[in-house]
C-alpha cells in the first residue's frame, strides 16, 4: 500500500506520520497515524487522479469487490484540504471515509464481520499490548494472504470485530486499521480546547446525566455477555453516545466512570431495562427460525427441513442477559416469477405487524452457500425495499447462515478462501440492495448493512457453549453487541443536541486539516438526521 | 457429428483401483446387452452442481466450473471411449433465471440436441436444499415438455452436495429419503405422471459429492456418510435405467418444434368433403326441388311461362 501524506501537520498530537512512499510503518500500539480521507464514492468515481493508490497483487477476487477497492481510493489528501472549506462535508458526513488508525498486526486473518454500518473508524486496541508478530503484519498487507482481506475489510466500511482468541481484541476500521482509545480521546480534547468551556446549564446537565446512564447500560451488557469494554462495536456506540452531545465537551469522555459504574450494578445484580423488536426477513429455508432459537438459547421457533414451517408473521418473545427480546419471525419469500403475489401478501402482513412493533433491528437472512451469480435476489430485494420502504435498511443487518459451510473447489480444485466466499456473497446481496433502493447516492458503500456470519447447526461449542464457525468467531455474541448497541443508539438520539456550527476557522488556526475533518465527521454524524431513522 | 474426434477415456486411469474395476465391470454388462454408446443429458436449475457432476463421471475438467460464475453458457457435449464404449455427456447451462424458466436457454439446448438419442437423463439438484418450490416444477415441466413424458422413464434424480450434516438432529437417512420423497413429488407433478403409470415411482435418487474433501474409504474411494462409494454407485443406477427396457429418446425435428399443424388431420379431408356433398349438399338439392316444385303461382306466371317457346 503506498500512501501519500504530504501537508499533514502532526505536531500538536501523540500522532506519527508516516513517512511517504512507505508501506505501512512499523507499527507499535499506542501510536496513531493519520492518513488521507476522501470523499464521496461519486467524487471517487468522477476524478482522475488518483493520489491514493493501493498496489497490490491479491489473489483472483470477484469483480464486484475489486472494482469497489479500486474507486474508493481515488482522492488522497488534498481532497481533505479543499473538503473542510466546503459545506458538503458537512452535509454528508459518512461519506468521509475514516482516516484514524494505528497499525497492528494479527497473527491470524480478520474475520469478514459488521457493525455501525453508519460509524467508520473507532474502536479501541487492547492498550499497551505489544503484539510478537508486527513485522508479520507489516509485510502480510502487501503479501498475498491478506489482501484479500484488504478487501473485504475495506469493503462497505464495516468494522471487522476482535476474535475470540488469547491474543485479545483489536480493531480493524474500515481500511484495516485500528485505533487506541486514550489517544482518540487527547485528538479530540485537543480539537476542543480552542472553544472555551460554557458552564453546562442545568438542561444541559440532564442530557448528559441520561447519556451517561445508557453508557452504563451498555457496558452492563457487554459485561453480561462476557466481553470486555474494549469491544469494538461497544465502543463504537460509546463514541457515538459521546458525541450525540457535540465535540466539544470534555465530559463527553467519562468512559472510565461510567465502566466502574457499571461493574458496580453489575456486582449488584438486578435487571437492565432494555427491550428489542427485531424483525427477521429472508427467502423461504435459510434458517430465519433456527437463528432465532439459536439467539435465544431455546426452541421457541418451529423449524421443518423440508417444508416451510413458518407461515404466518408471529413474534417470538424471549429474555436473554436480561434483555427483553422480540422476534418477529416472518413467513420465507419466494424466488418464483409466479409466485410474486403470495410475496405481497406476505410483505404486507408483514407491514401490519411492524406498524404495531416497530422493529429497532432488520436481519435479512440468507445462505451462504447459495449459488451467487449475478443478481438473482434482486426481485426478493426490491419487492420488500417497495412493501416496507427503503427506511427499513437504514438499520438492518445481513446474517449469512449456514456459515460453517466449506467453500466450493475453484477453477484450479482448490477451494475458494473463505473471506473470498464471504465478500463475494455479501457484495452481490449489498449490491442488490442498493438498486433496489435506487438510490446510489445515498447508499453508499460506509452505510450498508454489516454482514453477520451465523451457523445454526453446529456441533462444536467453545468453553462459553457458544457456537463456533470455522474462522473462529463467536457470532452470537457479536450479535448482541450489534443489537444492543443498535437500540441504545437509537436511544440516545433524542438526547441529541441541536445545530450548533462549529468555527472552523479556529481548527484550521490549529493547521491541522485531517483534524479538521475528523471532528466535521463527528458533528456531523450528530446533525444528519439520516444517522438512524 | 462423423468427424467429431472421440477421445480416449483417460480420466477413468484416475480413479481408485476398486472404483475402476466396477465401473469397467459395469461397462461389460452394458456391451453384453448390445449397449455400446450412452448419451446422458444432463439437466437442472443452476448453480447446483451439473458441470462438477459431470467432470467427476468423466474423471477430469472436462467443463468449465467457477463458484462465483455458476452458468455454463451453452451445452456442452463430452465425449469419450474406452474399450469399444462411447460415452457421451452432456452439460447444460441451468434452466432458471430471474424467476423464471429461461425461454432461450430451453431453445438453445433443444437445438444443440437434435437428431442425437437422449439414453439418459441426470436431473440435477442438490441435497442440502431444504425446500421444494414452483421453480423445480417449473424446470420439470419445462423439460417434460420438451421431450415428452416418455423421458422420465429414462430418468434419475441425482442429489449433489450429499455430505451434509443433517439439519435439526435428523438422522442422515432419514433426511435424505424426505428430500427425495418431496422432490419426486414434484417431478411427478410437473411431468403430470399420472398414479397409475407405476414407473412413477420407480425413479431412482443418486446421491453425489463432489468437492475434493469427501470423505474416502480404506480403498481411497469417495464416500458418502452412508458409507458407499458414490461414483459406482451412480454409474449402475445409470446402467440399471438404461438396460430397463423403454426406449430411448431421439429428439428428432418434430419432437423440438411439435407437429406441423398444416399436416395435422390432413387426412381427413377428402372423408370431410364427401361427407359434406353427400350428406348436406344433396339433400338441400332436393328440398330446394321440392320446393319450387310445391309452390303455388300466380296466373300471370303461368299465363307467361309459354311465351318462351311461341313462335312469331
Amino acid at each position: 500500500m503506498q500512501l501519500n501524506f504530504e501537508g499533514l501537520d502532526f505536531s500538536r498530537s501523540k500522532i506519527v506520520k508516516p513517512s511517504l512512499n512507505c508501506a505501512v510503518e512499523e507499527p507499535v500500539v499506542g501510536k496513531v497515524a493519520i492518513y488521507g480521507a476522501g470523499l464521496t464514492l461519486e467524487d471517487h468515481l468522477n476524478d482522475e487522479t488518483p493520489d491514493l493508490q493501493i498496489v497490490s497483487d491479491g489473489p483472483e477476487v470477484a469483480g464486484e469487490v475489486k472494482h469497489l477497492v479500486d474507486t474508493c481510493y481515488k482522492k488522497g489528501t488534498d481532497a481533505s484540504q479543499e473538503a473542510s472549506a466546503t459545506d458538503q462535508a458537512l452535509h454528508d458526513p459518512c461519506n468521509l471515509l475514516s482516516s484514524v488508525f494505528a497499525v497492528s498486526p494479527s497473527d491470524h486473518e480478520p474475520e469478514l464481520e459488521g457493525a455501525d454500518a453508519d460509524n467508520e473508524a473507532l474502536g479501541k486496541t487492547r492498550g499497551g499490548e505489544k503484539r510478537e508478530s508486527e513485522d508479520e503484519f507489516t509485510s502480510s498487507i502487501l503479501s498475498n494472504s491478506v489482501n484479500s482481506q484488504v478487501y473485504t475489510a475495506i469493503y462497505g466500511g464495516h468494522i471487522v470485530s476482535e476474535s475470540i482468541k488469547e491474543q485479545g481484541p483489536y480493531v480493524y476500521g474500515g481500511q484495516n486499521f485500528l485505533v487506541d482509545l486514550d489517544i482518540l480521546g487527547d485528538l479530540l480534547k485537543a480539537s476542543s480546547c480552542t472553544e472555551s468551556e460554557e458552564n453546562p446549564s442545568k438542561e444541559e446537565k440532564k442530557r448528559l446525566e441520561d447519556l451517561h446512564l445508557l453508557k452504563v447500560k451498555l457496558f452492563r451488557l457487554v459485561h453480561r455477555l462476557g466481553y470486555s469494554p474494549e469491544n469494538s462495536i461497544a465502543t463504537q456506540a460509546l463514541y457515538r453516545l459521546a458525541l450525540t452531545i457535540g465535540s466539544h465537551s470534555s465530559q463527553a469522555f467519562r468512559l472510565k466512570s461510567a465502566n466502574k459504574l457499571a461493574m458496580q450494578l453489575e456486582a449488584e445484580g438486578g435487571g437492565i431495562d432494555l427491550s428489542l423488536n427485531i424483525l427477521v426477513i429472508g427467502k423461504t429455508g435459510v434458517g430465519k427460525s433456527a437463528t432465532i432459537n439459536t439467539v435465544l438459547g431455546e426452541k421457541k421457533a418451529m423449524v421443518n427441513a423440508f417444508e416451510p414451517s413458518t407461515v404466518t408473521v408471529k413474534e417470538v418473545i424471549g429474555n436473554k442477559d436480561g434483555v427483553k427480546f422480540r422476534f418477529i419471525d416472518t413467513p420465507g419469500l419466494r424466488s418464483s416469477g409466479t409466485e410474486q403475489s403470495l410475496n405481497q401478501r406476505i410483505l404486507l402482513s408483514i407491514k401490519k405487524f411492524t406498524k404495531s412493533f416497530p422493529p429497532d433491528v432488520v436481519m435479512y437472512v440468507d445462505r451462504l452457500d447459495c449459488p451467487t451469480s449475478d443478481l438473482i435476489d434482486l426481485p426478493i430485494l426490491r419487492s420488500i425495499t417497495n412493501s416496507l420502504g427503503s427506511i427499513i435498511w437504514r438499520n438492518a443487518m445481513i446474517a449469512l447462515t449456514y456459515a460453517s459451510s466449506t467453500p466450493l473447489d475453484g477453477p484450479t480444485g482448490l477451494p475458494f478462501s473463505y473471506e473470498d466466499l464471504v465478500a463475494q456473497r455479501s457484495s452481490v446481496i449489498r449490491q442488490c440492495i442498493s438498486l433496489a433502493i435506487g438510490d446510489t447516492h445515498e447508499m453508499n458503500p460506509c452505510l450498508m448493512p454489516p454482514v453477520f456470519l451465523i451457523e445454526n447447526h453446529l456441533s462444536e461449542k467453545n468453553e462459553l457453549g457458544c457456537a463456533v464457525l470455522p474462522n473462529g468467531q463467536c457470532w452470537r455474541t457479536e450479535l448482541l453487541i450489534l443489537s444492543y448497541s443498535l437500540k441504545i443508539l437509537s436511544e440516545a438520539l433524542p438526547l441529541s443536541k441541536p445545530q450548533e456550527s462549529l468555527d472552523l476557522r479556529k481548527i484550521h488556526g490549529f493547521g491541522v486539516q485531517s483534524f479538521a475533518l475528523l471532528v466535521v465527521f463527528f458533528i456531523a454524524i450528530s446533525h444528519s438526521p439520516k444517522t438512524f431513522r | 457429428m462423423a468427424s467429431q474426434l472421440i477421445r480416449e477415456w483417460t480420466g477413468i486411469q484416475q480413479f481408485p483401483a476398486a472404483t475402476q474395476t466396477k465401473l469397467l465391470e459395469l461397462l461389460g454388462k452394458l456391451k453384453q446387452e448390445n449397449v455400446s454408446t450412452l448419451t446422458i443429458l444432463v439437466m437442472g436449475k443452476g448453480g447446483i452442481g451439473k458441470s462438477s457432476t459431470v467432470n467427476s463421471i468423466i474423471g477430469e475438467r472436462a467443463v468449465a466450473v467457477s463458484a462465483f460464475q455458476s452458468e455454463i453458457p451453452r451445452p456442452v457435449m463430452v465425449s469419450r471411449s474406452t474399450a469399444g464404449f462411447t460415452l457421451n455427456v452432456i452439460d447444460t447451462p441451468g434452466l432458471i433465471e430471474g424467476g423464471y424458466v429461461n425461454d432461450q436457454t430451453l431453445e438453445n439446448i433443444k437445438r444443440f440436441l437434435v437428431n442425437k438419442t437422449i439414453d439418459i437423463l441426470l436431473y440435477v439438484d442438490r441435497l442440502d436444499t431444504y425446500r421444494v418450490d414452483n421453480l423445480d416444477k417449473q424446470v420439470v415441466k419445462a423439460v417434460t415438455e420438451s421431450f415428452g413424458k416418455e423421458i422420465w422413464k429414462r430418468a434419475l434424480v441425482v442429489l449433489t452436495h450429499a455430505q451434509l450434516l443433517p439439519p435439526d438432529g435428523l438422522e442422515y437417512d432419514v433426511f435424505f429419503t424426505g428430500r427425495s420423497e418431496a422432490l419426486l413429488k414434484v417431478v411427478r407433478s410437473g411431468a403430470k405422471i399420472k398414479k397409475q403409470d407405476t414407473w412413477g415411482d420407480a425413479i431412482p435418487v443418486a446421491l453425489v459429492e463432489n468437492s475434493g474433501r469427501c470423505n474416502k474409504n480404506e480403498n481411497i474411494e469417495k464416500v458418502l456418510p452412508c458409507g458407499t462409494a458414490w461414483i459406482p454407485n451412480l454409474v449402475k443406477t445409470i446402467t440399471e435405467v438404461a438396460l430397463n427396457g423403454s426406449k430411448p429418446i431421439l429428439v428428432n425435428k418434430k419432437l423440438i418444434e411439435g407437429p406441423n399443424p398444416d399436416r395435422r388431420w390432413k387426412e381427413f379431408i377428402p372423408l370431410v368433403f364427401a361427407f359434406q356433398y353427400f350428406f348436406i349438399i344433396k339433400p338441400l338439392q332436393r328440398a330446394i326441388k321440392n320446393d319450387m316444385a310445391r309452390e303455388t303461382r300466380p296466373a300471370w306466371e303461368l299465363r307467361d311461362t309459354g311465351l318462351s317457346s311461341r313462335k312469331f
